[in-house]
């Protein structure tokens, strides 16, 4: 990970958490004092969820990246690296969004904000699932053999490009009660996909 | 963009990564399942490595070829073997394979 990115996602991590707490310590001031009930009902946990969602996953990719068993090519390193940068950015401009909505009151069209959530989703899963594909395979102790990686890669690339397109339809015109049941399912099969990649790409397979 | 439609576009290459999809393979092995002199064949890896659809492992005198398709190449190269495009090529003979193509 160059310093540019750790930088970014430390800013990204510290600003969200700073503000988070700001925002809740300003509203219990304006409020003269912290009022649990009216707190519990309105304040977003994703004020706090976020940053620490982001940390969280910033650790464990930071984990696979100084891993040299097996190490990751210098593509893959890349497309983490731009991959995080970009989802730090995202997560921030959602964090600003939502503390502006907290603490001014402003709400905003729900239905709207979902729908251009999922789109937005959809089109990053089906960016990342194309270019995942091309990722050079690792090398070192513990690296997958190149067919498996390939083979895989590209069935992973597949699945998630697809999955973005079905959520930017999903976005654009399903009816709004069908559009959490749909992330869900997806992000189930997401889970289920990671496991086979793990077990499909780990040391000696012949898949 | 234009590189990777000239590197589809010709049934021969193509071929070439239908094969890779089974397994990396090296330029001696590929050019076995081709009739054609090897010359040809170097030249429609160079093209297809040029479009950046295959990369290439040099291991001593012998190069390996494995595949590297995004998923929207994978598309488009579903779709030109669906609709045939450009001309078929002869039906794979023997010939010996040469490492180091």
């Amino acid at each position: 990970m160059n310093r540019t990115v750790k930088l970014i996602l430390l800013g990204a991590i510290a600003e969200m958490t700073l503000v988070g707490i700001g925002a809740l310590a300003w509203k219990a001031s304006v409020m003269g004092g912290l009022d649990l009930a009216h707190l519990h009902r309105k304040f977003p946990a994703a004020l706090l969820f976020y940053p620490a969602w982001l940390g969280a996953c910033s650790a464990y990719l930071v984990r696979r990246l100084t891993s040299d068993r097996p190490r990751l090519s210098d593509g893959h390193r890349q497309f983490i690296n731009t991959g995080l940068m970009a989802a730090a950015l995202a997560i921030a401009a959602l964090h600003g969004v939502l503390t502006y909505s907290f603490l001014s009151g402003w709400t905003p069209d729900r239905p709207a904000f979902v729908r251009l959530l999922v789109v937005f989703t959809g089109v990053w899963m089906a960016m990342q699932g194309n270019f995942a594909a091309k990722l050079d395979p690792p090398s070192g102790d513990g690296a997958p053999r190149t067919a498996v990686w390939t083979r895989m890669l590209l069935r992973m690339g597949w699945g998630m490009a697809l999955s973005g397109l079905l959520l930017i339809v999903c976005g654009l015109a399903a009816p709004q009660p069908l559009l959490m049941p749909v992330m869900l399912v997806l992000g189930v099969l997401g889970v289920g996909a990671e496991i086979a990649y793990r077990r499909a790409t780990r040391p000696g397979q012949h898949a | 963009m234009n590189r990777v439609f000239k590197a589809l576009s010709d049934p021969t290459r193509r071929r070439v990564l239908q094969l890779l999809r089974e397994r990396p393979m090296t330029a001696g092995e590929l050019a076995a399942h081709f009739p054609m002199h090897k010359a040809t064949m170097s030249a429609h890896f160079s093209v297809l490595r040029e479009a950046d659809l295959i990369a290439a492992d040099k291991h001593g005198k012998s190069i390996t070829y494995r595949l590297r398709l995004s998923v929207l190449e994978d598309a488009l190269l579903a779709f030109a073997d669906s609709f045939g495009l450009g001309f078929s090529i002869p039906a794979a003979t023997e010939i010996p394979a040469k490492e180091g193509l």
